[in-house]
């Protein structure tokens, strides 16, 4: 819509008003003036007959054409009369006309002629009124009426714009276009209107400066408090991406919703695309069950819970472990999701699983110690029914002469070469343990009879071939075995068991075994034979 | 007392001889009376015809005129003056011939068989002229 000015719309009305009424006045007046014209003209033509009536009388009396044409010419010479007649008995009859005009007035005024002497009734004296000088009279009178009834339309119309313009369009005009300059924020304000002070205009610029003040402050509040909301935004979003803890958002079912970039970084080895977070985040763990499980858990409890997880490394061979912390959030909505942290503790665990072996396994060898053993052996004969074991006592022969002669560190080579010839022996589910000194147990876990003693000479031989030590070192071993039964499960007893055995064997001259239930009968066994 | 009631009598008797105006005519008049209206338009130069179709003659009388026309016309002798003035302008009539007394009117009209004129009745030889009209 093209922009118009209320002063505009103001003339254009006022003009058409006045215009329609000036019209309108004109038309009135012309059929008003025609009516006035028309009773007007009657009115005259009457008294023109007034006039000639005696005379007339006289002529047609005395039967005088000359004076009956007298007064025809007479009558003629008014414009206002077309035709006029003068009519008696015997014939007297004489009428003349303008027959050089138009009419088309059938009207005509007869006046009845009475004998100057008498009453008697001795004919008629006619007359037509002409119609262009009714029309011209009519014409006359409305032009006059119109032209002062348009002029005092005019008049009024320009003075009620006027008024209406300095009073009303032009302040309101000014406070418009000065309103629709003012920017919000600036304290810029409309000044006060010295005409209309004390009206409606008036108070209406006293109401929209109220209304900016009030904007104005609205605004600058609104202005600070965004600045204060966006620089804590921007400290919040700081501590989110800066933070050493990967932070992120998981729905119910586990499916990323957002994430910090330290998260990105602790798994950009694990997610190729991160940035489409529609993923499982259980998928990214070797332990993908128990992420699943810990959820699950999460949300039942709605406290936090926490495990460690190892991630599923595509590029990196070295393992990366992340301890996780879930918690179940609902939010403004009523929404329930999951937020969580995670650590990279790879470094943690490292020094973990570095404790936990060491504490079971023997540094020197690194074969499981007793305690380890123990708990494994546990561990099997808890897990499986039907369960066979079959210990193996084992003792090396004339290695404290061997320390005594090229000294420990050369035991402890000595002590290595004879762990790894024993692990060549055994299988690989079986338990190799270092009891301590040049003492060592094997568990031989669900192996036949026939396996385990080949398994034991196997050892026998195995460890009596010369070491590439110095020139050559030679050592042996006695063995005593102990077979897990109904009666004999106990680890310290089966120990103690085979232990008792392997006591026989080096009774009875080393490099044997003695098994625990056969009444001390020692297989000799050597790799010379 | 008798002399007043005497003059009473004369002064009634005469009234009347003044107040009667007859219109006379010639012996030879084949019209044994005529009507008001009939003497009107003959002396108002109306008609110049008798009803009878003959050539009529109207005579005006110098004194008793005024009475004549006031009784004929019920209008007054200034009126009649100017009717004849605007009649005679025309050129196309004129008013009754006027004689100086009621025996040159009677000769005339006993000489003239159309001739009309107007006297006392007291004047009037009905061995003479005829009378036509008596107006009181």
């Amino acid at each position: 819509m093209k922009f118009r000015s209320v002063n505009q719309k103001l003339i254009i009305s006022v003009l058409l008003v006045a215009l329609v009424l000036a019209i309108f006045v004109s038309i009135v007046s012309f059929i008003s003036e025609l009516e006035r014209s028309s009773s007007q003209t009657e009115v005259m033509l009457n008294q023109l007959l007034d006039t000639v009536e005696d005379t007339a009388s006289i002529a047609l009396f005395s039967r005088n054409d000359q004076i009956a044409l007298d007064v025809l010419k007479g009558l003629l010479k008014n414009d206002i009369v077309y035709k006029a007649q003068i009519k008696g008995d015997e014939g007297f009859d004489f009428q003349l006309s303008k027959d050089y005009v138009t009419n088309n007035i059938e009207k005509v005024i007869l006046r009845p002629l009475i004998s100057p002497f008498g009453d008697e009734e001795l004919g008629y004296l006619l007359v037509q009124p002409a119609a262009q000088f009714k029309l011209i009279e009519a014409k006359h009178g409305a032009i006059t009426n119109a032209i002062s009834s348009v002029l005092i339309i005019i008049v009024t119309s320009i003075t009620i714009f006027l008024i209406i313009r300095s009073n009303i369009s032009k302040p309101l005009t000014y406070v418009s276009d000065t309103l629709h300059a003012i920017q919000i924020g600036h304290k810029q304000r409309i000044s006060e209107l010295k005409k209309n002070k004390n009206d409606e205009l008036g108070r209406l610029v006293l109401d929209i400066n109220d209304l900016l003040g009030v904007l104005d402050d609205k605004y600058k509040n609104e202005l600070a408090l965004r600045k204060k909301v966006e620089s804590i935004e921007q400290q919040l979003r700081s501590i989110f991406n800066s933070t050493s803890a990967g932070l992120f958002a998981l729905d119910e079912n586990g499916v990323l919703i957002t994430f910090n970039k330290t998260f990105q970084h602790i798994l950009k080895n694990v997610i190729a695309d991160i940035s489409t977070p529609n993923s499982l985040l259980a998928s990214c763990f070797h332990e993908q069950e128990e992420f699943n499980n810990l959820i699950v858990d999460a949300f039942q409890s709605g406290q936090l819970e926490t495990q460690d997880f190892s991630l599923l490394a595509t590029k990196d061979a070295g393992l990366t472990w992340v301890h996780c912390l879930l918690s179940k959030v609902i939010n403004e909505s009523g929404k329930v999701h999951i937020e969580g942290v995670i650590f990279d503790v790879t470094e943690r665990v490292k020094v973990e699983k570095s404790i936990t072996y060491e504490a079971n396994h023997d540094m020197l060898t690194g074969l499981l110690r007793r305690q380890a053993t123990q708990q494994a052996y546990q561990q099997h004969l808890k897990v499986s029914t039907n369960f066979k074991a079959c210990f193996l006592f084992l003792d090396l022969d004339g290695f404290k002469e061997v320390n005594d002669t090229y000294g420990h560190r050369t035991g402890d080579k000595v002590l290595v070469i004879a762990t790894e010839r024993l692990i060549d022996c055994v299988r690989e589910t079986d338990l190799v343990c270092r009891i301590g000194g040049d003492e060592f147990l094997i568990i031989l876990i669900n192996c036949s009879n026939t396996n385990t003693y080949q398994i034991a000479k196997n050892i026998i031989m195995s460890i009596q071939k010369k070491i590439p030590i110095s020139n050559g070192i030679s050592i042996g071993v006695s063995m005593g075995i102990a077979h897990l039964t109904e009666n004999a499960k106990g680890f310290d007893e089966l120990v103690q068991a085979a232990d008792t055995a392997m006591y026989e064997v080096k009774r009875q001259g080393k490099n044997g075994y003695c098994v625990s239930n056969e009444e001390k009968k020692v297989h000799k066994i050597s790799n010379k034979i | 007392m008798m002399k007043s009631l005497i003059l009473i009598l004369l002064l009634f008797s005469s009234f009347r001889l003044q107040a009667d105006i007859a219109v006379i005519g010639n012996l030879k008049n084949e019209l044994s009376s005529m009507t008001k209206k009939e003497v009107k338009n003959i002396f108002m130069g109306r008609t110049r015809l008798l009803p009878n179709g003959s050539f009529a003659l109207p005579l005006d009388h110098p004194e008793l005129r005024a009475s004549f026309y006031q009784s004929l016309t019920n209008r007054s002798i200034e009126l009649i003056n100017a009717y004849w003035a605007r009649v005679m302008f025309s050129g196309q009539a004129s008013p009754p011939l006027k004689l100086p007394n009621s025996q040159a009117i009677i000769n005339v009209v006993k000489e003239n068989k159309g001739a009309l004129g107007y006297i006392n009745t007291n004047d009037i030889d009905e061995n003479v002229v005829k009378i036509l009209l008596i107006l009181k």
